[in-house]
């Protein structure tokens, strides 16, 4: 008997996202979800124009997103309507190049986001320590607040998270839009000039400066893990992340103009985070008093809490697939019962987050960069190879390119930045990173030795064994 | 490729990073000196960067020769060796650039030796896969070829 007509995708979704419970997610939701993960406010683009120039940064927030934004948005809607399973970017990778290199793309991705989300809250804490200077036993308490809080909501579902973002995302963006109409009818500066600073070439102003900008504009994939618990992720996803770009770039474009100038002529050299220069906060008080600088200081930590919120969401499925697929521990692997959620992953993640938070982690973040860039790669390569491996696999959104031209458009420009990036972040980064990268092979070894894996016909939905009997899946689908 | 193919590559790779590893130790102990940052006392020994180099690049072979037996414990102690190497390049934070240089060769080489350990194991496990039921009697009617979802 052969298996004709089937959307293979669908069937394998029936066993990679058993015990997940669906839900509605309207594509405001996704939007916001997807807002949350890639911008969730301007914050940080200070250090942008301070080392760029206002015009070079204008220039990167107008161009960088068409050729490393875009074709991950791209790549990440076709993954995710042909593989809509949780865990998304592993299950992706694993379609195309088996296990092994799923496993590493999953371990670099998630180990990236363990630590970027610790990163969120204590940055969030930061910004309320220098405003309240309150001591350490109250930083650790607040911190554990904010994760025990938002490790409840996650747990509890995506569609409880979803609501959350909402409201954090409003919390986030009133602010600024405060701060945009009054900083462009205001402000004095000029918005584009000088392009580069006095002295420097193009290329030695575009170098933090694009460091920067491409952690701005990352964040694409990660909603794609949340595939396996969202009503037809076919189409919301896709359509979340169209949306989702052009809202970011805006974001981006019209508040960092609103700060350039409303600075004041001149003063976009002295824009820097971290105290003593004019970040978002300083200039909101340049324009609107001591009201907008505090409602700008409540919209960066609602901001990182969200960036944190929605990262704990997304960071936890990969090793909750990963667990299923019998590569890591069996309980990373256990759904909620009554709510249908990965709680194990996510309190897990949680519990790490609380720890990380507590201790000066600077020397852990800087394994980031490679582990992120790495895994990105491998999602370029894996839908690559996927349209030449699997053709005719139903893929409910395709780019629409032919496979040359994908591998033109989706290939080189991002894996040239994505390589760029990994020598332009100093060398503590690279050497980091190379760290990082190594831990994935070793973890494979060992989890691999302990846990055995599955086999890829258990993943993509075979119905009937080598030997020819008839698989549980297939008595599911006769069911 | 089998995995015993995977296994002989690993062995190869593993080998010529520790070589390289032996080989840059020998030479900067000649040329660069004590240059590449200070060294770690571990119980009584003085660890300078050449003689971790040497040192690493011996356990890096001691590890290619296992991984011809076992891909599992080959793998680890090339792929441990590195990342001791690494931690050593991040550590020495006014030579990280230096010792890195010394390091790169057997790094890469390292890497992809513990990459064709797994997939060696990858390949030679005995997966999980989903149980089978036992297949229904044939029917007398011919059975349609294709099955809707």
């Amino acid at each position: 008997m052969r298996l004709q007509g089937v959307a293979m995708s669908e069937v394998s979704g029936l066993m990679a996202n058993q015990g997940l419970r669906r839900v509605q997610m309207r594509i405001f939701t996704a939007v916001i979800v997807v807002f949350t993960l890639c911008c969730s406010g301007s914050f940080g683009m200070e250090d942008v124009v301070s080392s760029s120039g206002p015009g070079a940064t204008i220039l990167m927030i107008l161009v960088l997103p068409l050729i490393w934004s875009l074709p991950l948005a791209l790549v990440s809607s076709e993954l995710t309507g042909m593989v809509p399973e949780a865990g998304g970017l592993y299950r992706w990778i694993r379609r195309a190049l088996g296990e092994y290199w799923s496993f590493q793309g999953g371990w670099w991705w998630t180990l990236s986001l363990y630590v970027d989300s610790a990163v969120y809250v204590a940055l969030a804490l930061d910004y309320l320590q220098n405003k309240y200077g309150f001591d350490k036993p109250e930083r650790m308490l607040i911190g554990a607040c904010i994760v025990a809080l938002f490790t409840f909501i996650n747990i509890r579902g995506i569609d409880l998270t979803g609501w959350a973002l909402t409201i954090i995302e409003v919390i986030t963006m009133v602010p600024f839009v405060i701060f945009t109409y009054l900083g462009i009818k205001n402000g004095t500066g000029s918005a584009i000039h000088p392009f580069v600073p006095q002295g420097e070439s193009f290329g030695s102003a575009m170098q933090l400066g694009l460091a920067i900008m491409l952690w701005m504009y990352s964040g694409w994939e990660s909603i794609g893990t949340l595939s396996g618990e969202i009503e037809n992720p076919q189409r919301v996803i896709p359509r979340a992340l169209f949306i989702g770009l052009p809202l970011v770039i805006g974001t981006y474009l019209l508040t960092v103009i609103a700060a350039i100038m409303g600075a004041g002529a001149g003063q976009w050299s002295n824009m820097w985070t971290g105290g003593g220069g004019l970040d978002f906060v300083e200039i909101g008080k340049i324009l609107g008093g001591n009201t907008l600088a505090y409602l700008m200081l409540i919209s960066a930590v609602f901001s990182n809490i969200g960036l944190y919120a929605g990262y704990l969401a997304t960071g936890a499925r990969p090793s909750f697939q990963m667990s299923r697929d019998r590569l890591l521990p069996k309980f990373f692997g256990a759904t909620h019962k009554s709510w249908g959620t990965p709680w194990v992953a996510i309190l897990i993640m949680g519990v790490v987050d609380g720890v990380l938070i507590q201790f000066n982690f600077s020397t852990l973040i800087t394994i980031d960069v490679f582990l992120l860039m790495f895994a990105y790669v491998l999602i370029y390569i894996a839908c690559i190879v996927l349209r030449y491996k699997d053709p005719h696999a139903a893929r409910p959104f395709r780019v629409p390119l032919p496979n040359w031209a994908l591998i033109a458009f989706v290939a080189f420009p991002p894996v040239a930045i994505a390589v760029i990036s990994l020598f332009i972040n100093g060398n503590d980064w690279l050497i980091g990173g190379l760290f990082g990268i190594m831990t994935g092979p070793i973890a494979y070894l060992i989890f691999k030795a302990f846990y055995k894996g599955t086999k890829d016909e258990a993943l993509e939905g075979a119905a009937i064994t080598p030997e020819g009997e008839h698989t549980e899946l297939f008595v599911q689908m006769e069911a | 490729m089998s995995p015993r193919s995977w296994r002989i590559a690993g062995f190869v790779l593993g080998l010529l990073a520790g070589i390289s590893a032996v080989g840059m130790g020998s030479w900067v102990q000649g040329v660069a000196g004590y240059r590449l940052g200070r060294t770690w006392v571990v119980v009584g020994f003085t660890i300078s960067s050449p003689r971790l180099l040497v040192a690493m690049g011996v356990l890096m072979i001691i590890g290619a020769i296992i991984l011809i037996w076992s891909d599992v414990a080959g793998g680890i102690i090339v792929g441990g060796a590195v990342c001791v190497g690494l931690v050593w390049c991040f550590y020495h934070v006014d030579h990280r650039v230096a010792n890195l240089k010394m390091w790169a060769i057997a790094t890469v080489l390292g890497f992809l030796a513990a990459m064709c350990a797994g997939i060696s194991l990858g390949g030679r496990t005995e997966a999980v896969g989903l149980p089978a039921v036992p297949a229904p009697e044939p029917s007398p009617e011919p059975e349609p070829e294709t099955v809707q979802v």
